[in-house]
């Protein structure tokens, strides 16, 4: 397959108020850096492609506002309406397609400026579920006592991912919520939507994150280390929750399979040495492993327990805190690749991970998984 | 605007999203020598030296940061390039209500500045308007630090003055003049189709609930739509499903917020009503989760005066 | 409403659900007040459950941003077809509050007026600067609002327009009279897209992508005068170069492009080099964009009969596609090798994409 190559990645500290920044300058801020770190100006950038989503901005047309700062003046820019994963698989289809040889994909997010839970609540058709009230909280709370009734996982293993991540975020200077808690703190927060406690749950964050595509022929002259895409895949489950599959993710499922059949991966926990993948929530981590492939279904939970996800383990999952650490909405799924892109390059600072030559990392759209997307990213 | 002609069914939403727009460094500077001063400032880029207005953080040519110290003061003269008079109605999603009009509304370069910008003028008159002509900031007296302080362009009668939003209580002490709290506030109807209409028209008159039936391979779907997910099919089928049903999954939610149909702690959970082969997503009132498990089984109780929505089943009881 | 067009589209192409590998959904969320539309369409009205679902959502260029998004997806190579949906319902909503929230809430909503108040700023400044007439601009609505009549898709169909009635419309908003304006539109378009193999399996007639191309502008769309559309001259001039066109009128036989009102079409045929600025009027004067002139725009009787904003680009593709593949029916015109679609939106944003009998090797 031809190659497109992640050159470098620029992101800025996630953090609950960037009250003195307006859009345009939050997300100039991430370019100038991506710019300054290549030694680029707009004129290397072919086409960008940006990620926002309108209701979270409060405005329609949300890439509007951030034109000036993407350069895209005179130029081709489109815009992914949801999460910056899916932005970075259309940025690469740019370059496929042979139309561009340099892509610049920029994803950003404010939860700080509205009613993540109004903005949340709209997402549902106003027929059978909007008068309801739910929202991803609610929906992550049935997600999690269907799953762990299911397969009796605990509510100690779900905490010992709340520790695992933001114990982790330690080491990653952008990380928003990064502390060393105990599980018996997560155990004893207060209940929010049963069985999910306030520490179960990610903070809102603000923030933004930029990285360079390119061919394989441009790819060298920006940096002697690109990171290459192996593999993609994407899948969606059911809308209405009466029609969803809770107890599993088969999104994820499906979207996984055809990443590991594009990038040649039949043993994941072997041939992946890092995963960056999105944990709405606690339990969400452990019906990723599953989904994933990581191990068995229901099994999520024991997976957690051995350790193996852990820095040191067989397959270290969210070195960088995960979205528990830090979410600003749209933007978590570029930060996974970004991760994944540090990692293989041997950027990743405290949080490298050793040898890191194949990454996964996963993107989320829609209510807790509906929407998934899978990428392969690999060092050579 | 457009009326419908028949009666269609419809289930209207009133949006009410707050929202806290930072507005930047660079227009807080700009009200703040508005209001105390009545002076208008533009940002100048340090490198192309381009003046823009309204001022912003980015010279878009040249992708340089423009900061407060950018800013410059340009006239509160300018020369008109374009106007119109607005005639027709619209709701303003900043309030919900539909903006007063007709009026005047212009495009024009002020003294100082390279880019142009838009205000209203004051004149609803179009033959008195003409391109090239000369137009003048009016201020209010009493300033309060927004763009209201400038009302209008060019000379003026007495206009209805935009109504400054009421600072809501905040949960911390945020520097107010970093933000500006604006609403999306849109009212929406939307036409629910006829599956919908069946289904809640049932429940209202006379407390069945219905599904639709896929002909090829019979799921029976509550609540009922038009396509089975699976098969890609229409359905037309309608079948009767009981009151009564199973519990699939639940939550038990703490957390409050303004769209809710009540006061939490409440559960939500999936449902599958006796003849349903799907779930159905509702509300079980409990507050206790100890108290529900899976299997268990619910009845529906129905509002007693319908509004034409899903909580016309206003929740689920536990029953034995 | 989706469900129709989708269906109708899988079966143009006799194509099964299942055969679709992707799915890519063009809507603006405020206009219908819902988040993430595509979750709910793209599974529920789409074939979408268990396929990727993703949305493109760029205001008025939606339908072109989406149709080009759709163009990568297969050009790619990682899917063989791919399937686009664009779509509003704007009654439930509102187009013109949809379209102010678009705008900065500090300095451009509490004057602007949707997009007709920038519209009308920008025929009047088009009008000040050539001295065009109204009667020019009523000249469009009659050639596109008649032409609609041959379009069984088309919202208003008036085979019997004349220019009096169009002048004896109320004005709305100075130049722009009720007739001069797009109506608030309702409706969804599905394009299927394949790569070369699977396209020969499907048809024997297919539509092929010679160029895409895009250029955005500033953030605050006032920055500039407004009297002509600069990103429409530089994404066609890219777009003519790749697609080998050195004189639009001679070179492409039909032209489908996006006026969401009469005096928009005088000043951007010229934008895309159909005619010198400030001759816009002369290609209606001459006949030049009529049916039987040397190059008919909007057979289809273009956005000024029909507006359903996320899915309006994309229908101006749609119908250039039709045009080539020769399925226009009783608006087809004879003999087209090339065909352009437009879509604009934004702040003054502008898409093209250039449509050939073969693809460009």
């Amino acid at each position: 397959m031809d190659k497109v190559a992640i050159v470098g990645v620029a992101q800025t500290k996630y953090e609950k108020d960037k009250i003195e920044q307006t859009y345009l300058e939050l997300v100039f801020e991430v370019v100038n850096k991506l710019y300054n770190q290549l030694g680029i100006s707009n004129d290397d950038v072919g086409s960008v492609i940006t990620s926002s989503n309108d209701f979270n901005d409060g405005r329609t047309i949300a890439n509007m506002a951030i034109q000036d700062a993407v350069g895209s003046v005179r130029k081709s820019e489109s815009r992914v309406s949801g999460d910056g994963a899916f932005a970075f698989i259309y940025g690469a289809m740019r370059i496929l397609s042979e139309s561009y040889n340099t892509v610049m994909v920029v994803s950003h997010s404010k939860c700080s400026e509205g009613d993540q839970y109004l903005i949340n609540n709209s997402i549902f058709d106003p027929f059978y579920q909007r008068a309801l009230g739910l929202d991803q909280v609610s929906t992550a709370g049935l997600m999690a006592n269907m799953y762990m009734t299911k397969y009796g996982i605990t509510q100690t293993q779900a905490a010992q991912v709340v520790v695992k991540n933001r114990k982790n975020a330690l080491n990653n200077p952008y990380a928003h919520l990064q502390e060393d808690i105990t599980v018996d703190e997560v155990l004893d927060s207060p209940m929010v939507a049963y069985p999910l406690k306030e520490l179960d749950l990610p903070p809102f964050s603000d923030g933004a994150v930029a990285m360079l595509l390119t061919n394989e022929e441009m790819a060298k002259k920006f940096t002697d280390n690109p990171i290459w895409f192996k593999g993609y895949g994407s899948c969606t489950d059911n809308y209405y929750l009466g029609n969803r599959h809770l107890t599993n993710l088969i999104g994820l499922e499906g979207a996984a399979k055809q990443a590991y059949q594009m990038a040649g991966i039949s043993d994941p926990i072997n041939q992946i040495d890092v995963a960056e993948i999105y944990d709405a929530f606690s339990t969400h981590e452990l019906m990723g492993y599953e989904a994933l492939g990581f191990c068995d279904l229901g099994k999520g939970g024991q997976f957690m327990e051995s350790g193996a996800t852990q820095m040191d383990g067989s397959i270290p999952v969210n070195p960088s805190g995960g979205v528990l650490s830090s979410n600003p909405t749209m933007a978590n799924g570029l930060i996974r690749v970004a991760e994944i892109a540090l990692q293989l390059m041997g950027k990743a600072g405290k949080r490298q991970i050793p040898n890191a030559k194949i990454g996964l990392a996963n993107g989320m759209n829609g209510i807790c998984s509906q929407g998934n997307i899978v990428l392969i990213f690999g060092g050579e | 605007m457009s009326k419908r002609k028949k009666d269609y069914f419809e289930i209207k939403w009133k949006t009410n999203l707050p929202y806290r727009y930072s507005i930047g460094n660079l227009s807080v500077k700009f009200f703040e020598e508005l209001k105390e001063n009545k002076k208008i400032f533009g940002s100048k880029c340090p490198r192309c030296g381009k003046v823009h207005f309204p001022p912003r953080g980015v010279c878009a040519e040249c992708m340089v940061e423009m900061k407060v110290e950018n800013m410059i003061q340009l006239y509160d003269t300018g020369t008109l390039v374009g106007f119109t008079v607005i005639n027709y109605p619209f709701v303003d999603p900043q309030t919900g209500g539909i903006r007063p009009f007709p009026y005047g509304y212009g495009l024009f370069k002020l003294d100082g500045a390279d880019t142009y910008t838009m205000h209203f003028i004051d004149e609803t008159d179009v033959s008195k308007l003409k391109v090239g002509m000369r137009v003048k900031a009016v201020y209010k007296e009493e300033r309060e630090g927004n763009l209201g302080d400038i009302p209008y362009f060019v000379i003026m009668k007495e206009r209805p003055k935009p109504k400054r939003k009421k600072v809501e209580k905040m949960e911390e002490e945020i520097d107010e003049r970093l933000v500006y709290r604006g609403r999306i506030k849109v009212p929406y109807k939307h036409v629910a189709g006829s599956y919908v209409e069946k289904f809640i028209t049932e429940i209202d008159k006379n407390q069945r609930i219905m599904g639709t039936k896929c002909p090829k391979c019979g799921k029976v779907y509550v609540p009922p739509r038009m396509i089975c997910v699976e098969c890609f099919e229409k359905m037309e089928e309608w079948v009767e499903v009981d009151n009564k049903g199973t519990v699939k999954g639940f939550t038990v939610v703490s957390h409050s917020t303004p769209v809710m149909p009540l006061e939490p702690p409440f559960a939500y959970a999936l449902i599958t009503l006796d003849g349903s082969n799907t779930e159905m997503v509702h509300i079980i009132k409990e507050t206790d989760p100890k108290k529900l498990k899976e299997g268990m089984r619910v009845e529906a109780v129905f509002k007693e005066k319908p509004r034409k929505r899903i909580t016309d089943i206003e929740y689920f009881k536990v029953i034995e | 409403m989706i469900y129709e067009a989708v269906d109708s589209a899988l079966k143009d192409a006799q194509l099964e659900p299942k055969d679709i590998d992707a799915i890519l959904i063009g809507n603006m969320d405020h206009f219908e007040g819902i988040n993430f539309s595509e979750m709910w369409t793209g599974v529920e009205a789409a074939p979408g459950y268990l396929k990727p679902v993703m949305k493109v959502a760029t205001g008025g260029t939606t339908g072109s941003s989406l149709g080009i998004c759709g163009y990568h997806y297969v050009a790619s190579g990682i899917y063989k077809n791919v399937l686009v949906v664009g779509w509003e319902k704007l009654n439930e909503g509102g187009a013109t509050t949809g379209i102010i929230t678009a705008f900065d809430p500090v300095w451009e909503r509490p004057s602007l007026a949707g997009a007709l108040g920038p519209l009308a700023l920008m025929a009047s400044m088009y009008q000040a600067k050539y001295g065009a007439t109204s009667e020019h601009a009523a000249m469009v609505t009659v050639k596109n609002r008649s032409n609609a009549a041959n379009n069984p898709f088309a919202h208003l169909q008036m085979p019997n327009i004349t220019v009096d009635y169009v002048l004896s419309s109320q004005v709305i908003s100075y130049p722009l009279r009720l007739h001069d304006c797009c109506p608030q539109s309702e409706g969804a378009c599905a394009m299927i897209y394949a790569n070369e193999e699977e396209a020969k399996k499907i048809t024997d007639t297919p539509a092929w992508f010679q160029a895409v191309e895009t250029a955005h502008y500033y953030t605050y769309g006032t920055d500039d005068k407004m009297y002509d559309l600069p990103t429409a001259t530089i994404a066609s001039k890219k777009a003519y170069k790749k697609a080998g066109i050195e004189n639009p009128i001679r070179d492409l036989d039909v032209a489908e492009i996006y006026e969401p009102t009469s005096w928009s079409e005088l000043a951007w045929t010229e934008a895309l080099g159909f005619a010198e600025p400030g001759k816009g009027p002369v290609l209606l004067e001459e006949g030049i964009t009529q049916m039987s002139g040397e190059l008919p725009v909007n057979p289809s009787g273009g956005v000024l009969s029909t507006n359903p904003i996320g899915a309006t680009a994309l229908v101006r593709f749609a119908e250039a596609a039709i045009q080539v593949m020769g399925r226009g029916e009783k608006r087809q015109v004879p003999d087209v090798e090339k065909a352009l679609g437009m879509g604009f939106g934004g702040s003054l944003w502008t898409e093209i994409a250039i449509f050939g009998k073969e693809p460009l090797r």
